[in-house]
């Protein structure tokens, strides 16, 4: 089984990444080779749209299963559709996460763990920004 | 005659100055011919009906255009998925999913896929509602939760109402959305001049820096600027504007009268009429401004 691990950088010993669409990098661990490629994340400098693409990628490099801390609505909706298991690990490197859910010891995510950007850092590597919409928006109202 | 109210960022008093004038201005005009219009452009959370209530006359849908993909005919290519600048589109095996919400309608997919597997169809995005209150036309335009393009939306807006004559020899007032970013830009585009509101912080000072930069320097509009909850505080604002020029047409103080008429939902020429000479001045000297700019 070929299984995509989310990582801080390349290589079986990097730390799994909390964030998919925007992780730095990919490690895919073939279990019956053990073989182990590290890939970088072709979506990590995209505007939007990052855990599609990212998700589109994975998918392309035919794995049966991501491990990922967590995985955004449209990333979930891709690897879904095209029938890839989704892991949550919370800590580990990507040998240990690899192991563990070869143990059956990982979480399946059948929905999205996080919100939309979650992982998306402003310039300023911020997540603020916005404003706030109160006020209430009755309807019962002229116009 | 065109006056766009904006600010380089939300929460300034923006509303409150726009729905203040256009009153003002309402109880100057007589006839029917010249009602002046009040076109609420915040599209994101419009909240101008909140505080001048009208009967709506009239609801008009705003679509946009997004790729549906025919299933029969794609070959599974992935050209599509990547010609998108968005990347509203994955392709995959054996799906092709499309995400209405990133794609910007540029049609590129479409154009690109070579089974011809694409149709462009529109989808409902916001709406545009128009109506009238005393003395005043009102204009609302409102972008559907979950949109992210706010500039379609004020584009119809104001295409509506112009194109009901709203514009012609009577005065139209708008109320922009906060910030700096694209649909600012499409509200403040062929206005007469623009009155930014901002306050006496150093926040206050660098939006309005920002909102000068995009108003003046980039669209060459006449610009003016209101100071809202002037406290008398920090004066880096005052000396901004004179620095740069800038007439500052409208104080406000820091009152909490005022604060309370805005959370009761009331004009602030409404409640408190003693601000009504305030807003007359500030309208003549906004018009003047604009009318000293005309060819
Ligand atoms: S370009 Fe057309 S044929 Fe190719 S994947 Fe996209 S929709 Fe399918
Ligand atoms: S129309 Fe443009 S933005 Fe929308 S999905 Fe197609 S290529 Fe992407």
């Amino acid at each position: 089984m070929k299984i995509a691990v989310s990582s801080t950088a390349p290589g079986a010993e990097a730390q799994v990444s909390p964030i998919f669409g925007r992780c730095n990098c990919f490690v895919v661990v073939d279990t019956e080779t053990q073989a182990v490629a590290s890939l970088a994340n072709p979506a990590l400098g995209a505007s939007g749209g990052a855990g599609i693409q990212s998700a589109q990628y994975i998918v392309q490099q035919g794995v049966q299963a991501v491990i990922s801390g967590n995985v955004g609505p449209n990333a979930m909706q891709v690897l879904n559709a095209a029938g890839v298991d989704v892991y949550a690990a919370t800590g580990g490197t990507v040998a240990e996460v690899v192991a563990a859910l070869q143990a059956g010891q990982l979480e399946a995510l059948t929905g999205p763990s996080v919100a939309k950007d979650f992982g998306k850092g402003g310039p300023m590597g911020g997540m603020g920004g916005g404003r706030g919409m109160g006020g209430g928006m009755g309807r019962g109202r002229g116009l | 005659m065109r006056l766009v109210i904006a600010s380089g960022k939300g929460g300034t008093g923006k509303t409150l100055v726009a729905t203040s004038l256009a009153l003002v201005a309402a109880e100057r005009a007589t006839g029917s011919d010249a009602l002046p219009a009040l076109l609420d452009a915040d599209v994101e959370a419009p909240n101008v009906a909140l505080f001048v209530r009208a009967e709506v006359s009239e609801t008009v849908a705003v679509e946009r255009l997004v790729p549906v993909v025919n299933a029969a005919l794609c070959t599974h290519c992935g050209r599509c998925a990547e010609v998108c600048q968005f990347n509203a589109i994955a392709a995959l095996p054996t799906q092709t999913l499309v995400f209405a919400e990133l794609c910007h309608g540029c049609g590129s997919c479409a154009l690109q896929c070579p089974a011809g597997a694409i149709t462009e169809e529109p989808q409902p995005m916001g709406r545009v509602t128009l109506g009238q209150a005393a003395g005043l036309r009102l204009g609302e335009g409102e972008l559907q939760v979950g949109e992210a393009m706010a500039t379609p939306v004020i584009r119809a807006l104001k295409h509506e109402a112009q194109r009901r004559g709203w514009d012609g020899e009577a005065l139209t007032i708008i109320d922009a959305p906060p910030g700096t970013a694209c649909p600012v830009i499409e509200a403040l585009r062929g206005a007469d001049a623009a009155l930014l509101v901002t306050e006496p912080t150093p926040f206050g000072l660098h939006d309005l820096r920002m909102a000068v930069e995009v108003a003046r320097d980039v669209l060459g509009l006449p610009v003016g600027v209101a100071i809202n909850r002037d406290d008398g505080g920090d004066g880096s604002v005052a000396a901004y504007c004179a620095q740069e020029g800038l007439p500052v047409l409208l104080r406000l103080p820091l009152e909490r009268e005022i604060a309370a008429a805005y959370s009761d939902g009331q004009p602030l020429v409404t409640a408190l009429p003693r601000y009504r000479p305030t807003f007359e001045a500030a309208l003549d000297a906004l018009l003047a401004l604009a009318e000293e700019a005309q060819p």
